[in-house]
């Protein structure tokens, strides 16, 4: 404990500089797995319908380095919240389905100590009493602003994706991540019937990631050099 | 004419849809049940193809496609295994798996790359050092020096087969492509096999194809087996018992 206290200390003198990653990459932030499900689902005859709201909740299962430092699983339990993502457009041809959302949804990520916290519980058909509330409890550690999220889904084999450009915005984890590192995506993979990990009135298993741009590579130059950038 | 040209492509888009019904997963075992996540893998974990496009996510019959990666977490019943050991990382590789190529749909604005894989099979390693390479360093082109070998490299934990593999991309507009894999599997052998048992079980998750990839990979999977059940247990009486063998 006192280690983590002395590296959050150094750390925090540190916090605005960039880490070095690998040239041109994309890097993890977090990834996760969970449930999604419908709210408010107001045609239960159709998925996602026009105007009907797409949610999901999970576990983080693994941070990239920018958090690392951050997060202890001994102490705590992660949890992740997306929501605010409504339907816009949809396209369907026999068993595929390709569905876009309003802008502006939400994802964030939470932090609930295990003692004396509430165990993230997803109960069925939610929101129930334990979802999304025992998942969003905890101390919300870092969200983000999710826009032109794409759903795209095959019934015939249970499967699909879905993906969304996330800016980060809020939380007090944001200061250990640079700027220029704010822009980034929420990816996901979906499992559907059958699977018999999917709890009732949820919709499917999904495995995804949180990732951000890399650090933009420097290069060597003279002072000439950049000078003339300027002229 | 306009009109009957736009007709006949949506009616080919949806005759090409009908012959995609499921296939390979429909052949597979059925799922069981209570499942829950048992493996999981993020980060450090990539695939690479024989004969792959990566501009235009084109698998070609015949490709072989092996994925390698680092297990980040266990869940019940393999918990007592702990990948923070720093002396220790469990890795994974599956092979065997021939593609049948890729079928290109449309879908509107989305655009579907959907490819069946043949078999496959997979193993489980626990290893010491921990020298499997990272994320931000794979090293180009497998195979090679360090892939698969140090994702196969220690003690083999856990083996077992796949079925129905099938990876389905999409690209929507101008946003990213990005995609999913699914798999049926059951464990055929390994140290920790009586722990987990041959009951079908589910593998999946994200299929990246949307990040810089390292050069050679073709995709960045990020997902989890799930638990075989278990079989039950229920009260009896050694009467009931007895009578079962008489």
């Amino acid at each position: 404990m006192k280690r983590k206290a002395l590296l959050l200390f150094c750390a925090l003198s540190l916090a605005l500089a960039a880490p070095a990653l690998a040239d041109g990459g994309d890097e993890l932030l977090f990834g996760f797995n969970g449930f999604d499900y419908e709210h408010p689902n107001t045609n239960p005859s159709v998925y996602l319908d026009i105007g009907e709201g797409y949610k999901a909740l999970g576990f983080v299962t693994s941070v990239g380095p920018l958090l690392d430092p951050w997060v202890d699983t001994g102490l705590n339990e992660y949890t992740i919240h997306v929501f605010d993502l409504f339907v816009v457009s949809r396209v369907q041809f026999g068993g595929y389905l390709s569905v876009t959302f309003a802008n502006n949804g939400r994802s964030r990520y939470y932090e609930d100590p295990l003692a004396g916290g509430t165990a993230a519980t997803y109960g069925t058909f939610p929101p129930n009493a334990t979802a999304p509330s025992t998942f969003i409890d905890g101390t919300m550690k870092l969200g983000g602003r999710i826009d032109n999220f794409v759903l795209v889904y095959n019934f015939g084999t249970g499967q699909g994706n879905f993906s969304g450009d996330m800016t980060l915005d809020e939380g007090p984890d944001l200061i250990y991540v640079p700027p220029a590192q704010h822009a980034g995506w929420i990816l996901g993979g979906l499992a559907g019937q059958p699977n018999p990990t999917v709890p009732a009135g949820y919709d499917h298993q999904i495995s995804g990631e949180c990732r951000i741009p890399g650090k933009t590579p420097t290069t060597h130059k003279t002072w000439g050099a950049v000078k003339s950038l300027y002229r | 004419m306009m009109k009957r040209k736009i007709g006949v492509t949506v009616m080919a888009g949806l005759l090409a849809l009908g012959a995609l019904a499921p296939v390979a997963s429909a052949q597979c075992p059925p799922l069981g049940s209570p499942s829950f996540p048992m493996i999981e893998f993020d980060a450090n974990c990539f695939a690479y193809e024989t004969n792959y496009t990566p501009a235009t996510f084109n698998s070609a019959a015949g490709s072989q496609l092996t994925i390698v990666g680092i297990i980040d977490l266990f869940y019940a019943p393999l918990t007592f295994l702990n990948p923070a050991d720093p002396a220790k990382e469990y890795t994974f590789v599956i092979t065997g798996l021939t593609s049948g190529g890729t079928t290109t749909v449309p879908l509107g604005p989305t655009t579907l790359y959907l490819t069946d894989y043949a078999g496959g099979s997979f193993a489980i390693y626990e290893g010491s050092p921990e020298n499997a390479p990272l994320a931000g360093a794979m090293p180009p082109n497998p195979p090679n020096a360090t892939v698969p070998a140090n994702f196969q490299d220690g003690t083999m934990l856990l083996s077992g087969v796949l079925c129905g593999f099938r990876t389905e991309i999409s690209k929507t507009g101008t946003g990213p492509a990005n995609g999913s894999f699914r798999a049926n599997y059951h464990f055929t052998g390994g140290t920790l096999f009586n722990t987990v048992g041959d009951a079908e079980a589910l593998l999946s998750g994200l299929w990246n194809v949307a990040s810089p990839l390292p050069a050679g990979y073709s995709a960045h999977p990020n997902g989890k087996f799930d638990s075989p059940p278990s079989t039950s247990a229920k009260n009896s009486t050694w009467g009931s018992i007895k009578s079962l063998y008489r």
